[in-house]
């Protein structure tokens, strides 16, 4: 009995050998990698099941990446290629792929790059980003806005890619850990071997498109919630009264999902609406003949997906079937209705056809000059709109900076709406509407639109922030008001500016964000819209801080006005922001791609409309990335050859040893 | 391969038609086995005709099934992805990843 357990004990030592060595051979890496989305058509980012091992190289220009390419470097082995986010171009990357040498990329952002690595850079985004889902998709020339566009995001790559970005402890523990093994390996020549080794795992499970990944449950909607919010807090449908909106994007892309920050687009833009709805809280608004809306969008990067269905919502009657679902309502038994299942039905209070002027706010934090540029997709319709907003910004005499209002069509070309306006959601339903879109650039996207480099505070130009934020309050507050000339003292606070810049952008656990959630720890989030959850939606942080920040400055206090520690403790309706309990017409609406429809009574997402956005996100194994040390492909082979050779002279030396000995002492 | 050489011609005879009759059950298999076992001694002059027309139809099927089972899956292997719901359906456990 003893012996047949044997191997069952040789085995057990065995896989204790390999599970205690394995933190011996591998290092295994936090990592934050380029992963895969899929739309009505084909799937873009990066898949990879387990890679070889690639000996690490670090590429520090585009000599050596030029050198290393034609072959002119390293033996026959394969590399994982250290770079900076400046030499990750599409002709790098082809050549790179096309090489055959190179098991995956390591891009080192902002803080890892060198100064002299910031002269050339180019946007990752494409010529026109998401023109197909916007108000001009049906155009035969369509104007080009990004004309250095590398084209990046929307491409799928055969090498996984990761990205590294020393901001906090633990991103500098790896970043180090890999500049130490790659100064290893340099030290070495990358001829004397062992070398320091990098190999990737980075496994999708969904393929081809969202309607194949949807139907086998293996992705998830991209989307997040969106935010909108007004002063008149008992605003209905049909009182007659139009409505002034002042909007902006609430997220950003770029090719690190778990990175992407969007300082100048779209945080900028967010900050400036949030700045001028507190400007606009300290005069009265609820007795204007015009209700002001201010709306933040999320999951706007993936075809517009918040504000089309916000737009959608609110002109569509909504019909409450209450039939059977698959999975109960996540609203609780409170909610206005169980089929479509909704949070509140606030948005049926806003009437589209109300709608009287849009003011947005694009990337507006890297000017030059302090010059501004008001876009605008029909010149008659909308230019008395930018003449107020010039008008206004008259009225700023500042002497301590220069700051400016152009129209973005007074070199005589009429480019209409840039890329990234949610106003084209709205535009799309009724093209009438006048509408500007306020941004720093005039011509072209710049080269850090969509970058994952569009992360920092340095240069951006927070005080022509705050002066565009109170000229637009101004402005709104006008339009609300039907252009009588009073002109009441608006301005914004250009502290709070600051403020929100530096929480949404670099620590989210800053002293202002205190006075609204009590969060510690946290100093960067990610501005990903991230995935829509059907059975337990939750706001992620920045819909969150928008949320409350929203309901603060429009809130009238409560009759009762108690002060409260959490909802609970306030009346049915009413919210506690700030410790006191308030009522505010303030609400979240879902923001998920209009081509994607939820099923309620099977649980299942379908897609409706491939022309519209139909964004999904793959399910994933967790990414490895981890090093290790190997030999040469020299030495390797020579093992081979002599344990076949071993092998095969044990097995010769054997028989011939038994008929030997059989011959010789005659024994069986 | 003893005992076939003292078995009579009916006994042989009976023994490939249960086999090719049996490899009708879906089986392939036995009839590659009927052919396997039985075609020395279909070839012997002594053999019955009858044990001829069993064994070589046995192959012939035995052929004609890995003709379509090898064609069906090249169809499958290359086409699954391509007919999407259906080509799920079909399937017991769909690959991840492609």
């Amino acid at each position: 009995m003893c012996l047949c357990l044997f191997p069952f004990f040789l085995l057990k030592i065995a896989e204790d050998i390999g599970s205690s060595l394995y933190p011996y051979i591998y290092t295994n890496l936090n990592n934050w990698p380029c992963v895969r989305l899929l739309n009505a058509t084909n799937t873009i980012g990066c898949h990879a099941p387990k890679t070889g091992s690639g000996v690490l190289y670090h590429v520090k220009s585009q000599n050596q990446m030029d050198d290393f390419v034609a072959g002119q470097f390293g033996s026959s082995d394969t590399y994982g290629i250290v770079l900076g986010y400046n030499l990750l171009t599409r002709d790098n990357i082809n050549a790179l792929q096309s090489t055959g040498r190179v098991n995956g990329l390591i891009v080192l952002l902002r803080e890892a790059m060198n100064q002299n690595d910031f002269q050339n850079l180019h946007s990752p985004e494409e010529n026109c980003p998401n023109c197909q889902f916007g108000l001009y998709a049906d155009d035969d020339d369509p104007y080009n806005w990004n004309p250095q566009g590398q084209n990046l995001l929307e491409s799928e790559f055969e090498i996984p890619i990761f990205g590294i970005n020393p901001v906090n402890k633990i991103s500098t523990q790896i970043y180090n850990f890999v500049m130490k093994t790659v100064e290893y390996n340099e030290e070495k020549g990358y001829d004397n071997y062992p070398l320091q080794a990098v190999d990737f795992e980075l496994f999708m499970w969904a393929a081809m498109n969202s309607e194949t990944c949807l139907r086998r449950g293996w992705c998830e909607a991209i989307g997040g919630l969106s935010v909108y919010s007004t002063p008149s807090v008992d605003i209905q449908a049909d009182d007659k009264k139009t409505i002034v909106m002042l909007t902006a994007g609430m997220d950003s892309r770029s090719l690190f999902h778990d990175l992407t920050n969007g300082a100048g687009h779209d945080v900028s833009g967010l900050v400036g609406i949030l700045a001028a709805a507190e400007a606009l809280s300290r005069v009265d608004t609820t007795n204007l003949p015009k209700h002001i809306l201010y709306t933040a969008f999320s999951a706007e990067s993936w075809g517009y997906a918040g504000s089309q269905r916000f737009v959608q919502d609110i002109s569509q009657p909504f019909t409450c079937t209450n039939e059977s679902r698959a999975v109960t309502c996540p609203y609780g038994s409170n909610a206005p209705c169980t089929n479509p299942c909704v949070r509140t039905l606030d948005f049926k209070r806003i009437n589209f056809d109300q709608i009287d002027s849009i003011i947005e706010l694009g990337s507006i934090s890297m000017t030059t000059n302090g010059e501004y540029w008001a876009h605008v997709d029909d010149i008659k319709t909308s230019e008395s709109l930018v003449a107020s907003l010039q008008q206004q910004q008259n009225t700023i005499n500042s002497n301590a900076s220069i700051f400016s209002i152009h129209p973005a069509y007074e070199d005589n070309v009429q480019r209409k709406l840039p890329p990234g306006s949610s106003t084209m959601s709205f535009l799309k339903q009724k093209q009438n509407i006048p509408a500007v879109v306020i941004t720093d650039f005039q011509k072209e996207l710049g080269s850090l639109y969509n970058s994952d480099l569009d992360d920092t505070l340095k240069g951006l130009d927070l005080s022509s922030i705050c002066q565009l934020a109170t000229t637009t309050a101004k402005t709104t507050y006008l339009q609300a008001q039907g252009n009588t000339s009073v002109a009441e003292q608006i301005t914004a606070n250009c502290t709070l500016v600051e403020s929100l810049m530096d929480c949404l952008v670099s620590n989210f656990s800053c002293s202002f964000m205190q006075n609204y959630f009590n969060v510690s720890g946290i100093t960067r989030i990610s501005h990903y819209s991230s995935i829509f959850s059907f059975r337990n939606p939750q706001p992620q942080l920045l819909p969150r801080f928008v949320f409350t920040f929203l309901a603060d400055v429009t809130s009238r206090s409560s009759p009762t006005l108690s002060s409260c520690a959490t909802i609970q403790d306030c009346n049915q309706g009413e919210y506690c922001i700030k410790k006191q309990c308030v009522q505010t017409f303030t609400n979240y609406h879902d923001a998920y791609g209009t081509g994607l429809k939820y099923d309620e009574s099977s649980g299942k997402v379908l897609i409706i409309d491939s022309t519209k956005s139909t964004w999904t996100e793959s399910t994933w194994n967790t990414p490895v990335f981890r090093t290790f040390l190997v030999t040469s492909k020299t030495q390797q082979a020579i093992e081979l050859v002599v344990g076949v050779l071993w092998t095969v002279i044990s097995i010769v030396t054997v028989f011939y040893g038994k008929r030997y000995f059989k011959k010789t002492f005659k024994i069986e | 391969m003893a005992k076939l050489d003292r078995m009579s011609p009916d006994e042989l005879v009976s023994i490939s038609k249960k086999m090719f009759y049996g490899g009708l059950a879906f089986l392939p298999f036995l009839w590659l086995i009927n052919f396997m076992y039985l075609f020395r001694t279909s070839r012997k002059p002594s053999a019955p005709p009858a044990l001829k027309k069993y064994v070589y139809l046995s192959m012939a099927g035995c052929v004609a099934w890995f003709i379509v089972m090898t064609t069906w899956y090249a169809v499958y292997v290359n086409k699954r992805t391509s007919w999407g719901a259906a080509g799920d359906q079909i399937t017991v456990v769909i690959p991840k990843g492609v």
